[in-house]
């Protein structure tokens, strides 16, 4: 199967998040997708750490001008 | 997943212009709408050697073209024109009907909406002709409908036309585009997706987000004082 | 007569920004404001996210997070900046 990635920039403000977050839940334990955003997503780097505190593997593959590339993977339990 | 610019964003616009506006947002490809409405330059009008002649023009640093999307109910000799032009840019042909006996060595996809049962016909008909499907979805769709579709196509989704997307997304109450893009991404959907008004869009608007402000929000004339607010604010500490 | 100073409140509304500058525009307002000041914050989602990239850069004791409108369309949040 091609690698999961998933582009948040069409996504409308209001649903970005969520729709993350979701994709993370239904995520396999050892599985990732990658995210494609047009800037860095810290804020909701700090939001993982709180809300699925030591789930997240977080690594950036790109970080600018235009694009930032994060693979975020659920970590094994 | 890839996102592109479909030219129904810009008809009047060039190569060169709609080539500019996908490299400011930072997109990989183009959908052209071959329309005598659209000035790209693709044009249905012209015959084979001038297509070719057009083709040769192309600004060097072009843009990919992803797609070429044909009108309705193309005769079989003009499908074949096309056919040739798709394979010399490495684009692929979205059908708007199915044909009985499509060309073989270009890659053709069969253009569906909303609706499950569409979606069932346009898979059946590509997995027939080893081709693929291109889903038109409206950004206001309803969300419970995503899976349904989803499931149909899921072989065959080579393409899908976001309705509504771009400065119109902003604007939505639907969930659909968070929960689309969230289930594509699961399902390691490697197609395009490309980025058109929705019908009655306000083309000002698209042209404005196209080439005159930034990022993916609705940014206005209050985002600069917003931000001359926060930042004098910051320079008073 | 004694004269009590309300603290200074900066009303931001980051609705029209695109979301590019968003976080930078937010954390702008938030490091100009001065101990005991109020950012009242317009937001079109919830902006939970800023309260824990907040928590995570300044310490939970830094600030307060109140919520005066939960959506469905307008998120309001009035952000305190404790004293010392």
């Amino acid at each position: 199967m091609a690698e999961k990635v998933l582009d948040v920039r069409i996504i409308p403000p209001r649903q970005k998040h969520p729709a993350i977050f979701a994709a993370f839940d239904a995520l396999e334990a050892g599985d990732y997708f990658v995210l494609v955003n047009d800037h860095d997503p810290v804020p909701l780097r700090y939001q993982f750490n709180f809300e699925r505190a030591g789930q997240v593997g977080w690594e950036y593959l790109d970080q600018g001008p235009e694009l930032w590339r994060v693979k975020i993977s659920k970590v094994k339990a | 997943m890839r996102l592109c610019l479909s030219s129904d964003t810009l008809p009047a616009g060039s190569l060169t212009e709609l080539t500019q506006a996908a490299r400011r947002r930072a997109l990989a490809g183009l959908e052209l709408r071959i329309d005598a409405g659209h000035r790209h330059g693709l044009d249905e009008t012209l015959c084979t050697i001038r297509q070719q002649a057009n083709i040769d023009c192309l600004p060097g640093d072009h843009m990919p073209i992803s797609w070429l999307l044909l009108p309705r109910d193309v005769s079989l000799v003009v499908l074949l024109i096309w056919a040739g032009v798709a394979d010399s840019l490495g684009a692929g042909l979205i059908l708007q009907s199915p044909v009985s006996d499509p060309p073989a060595g270009v890659k053709l996809a069969l253009l569906h909406g909303d609706d499950p049962t569409e979606a069932i016909q346009a898979a059946a008909w590509a997995n027939r002709h080893n081709a693929f499907t291109c889903w038109e979805v409206e950004s206001d769709m309803d969300p419970n409908s995503i899976q349904a579709v989803l499931s149909q196509t899921k072989v065959t989704l080579a393409h899908i036309r976001l309705l509504g997307s771009g400065p119109e997304a902003g604007q939505s109450t639907s969930p659909t585009t968070g929960m689309l893009m969230g289930r594509l991404a699961l399902s390691g959907y490697d197609g395009t997706i490309s980025l058109a008004p929705s019908r009655g869009a306000d083309p000002d608007l698209w042209r404005r987000w196209l080439f005159e402000t930034r990022g993916w929000g609705c940014g206005t004339a209050a985002q600069k004082q917003a931000r001359a607010q926060a930042f004098k604010l910051s320079d008073a500490s | 007569m004694i004269t009590t100073t309300q603290p200074a409140t900066e009303i931001l509304d980051v609705r029209p920004v695109e979301p590019k500058h968003r976080f930078e525009t937010i954390i702008g307002a938030w490091q100009g404001l001065a101990p005991g000041g109020v950012l009242d914050l317009w937001v079109d989602h919830d902006p939970q996210c800023m309260y824990y990239t907040l928590k995570a850069e300044y310490g939970d004791e830094s600030f307060s997070f109140d919520y005066l409108e939960q959506g469905p369309e307008t998120w309001r949040v009035l952000v305190t900046k404790h004293q010392g």
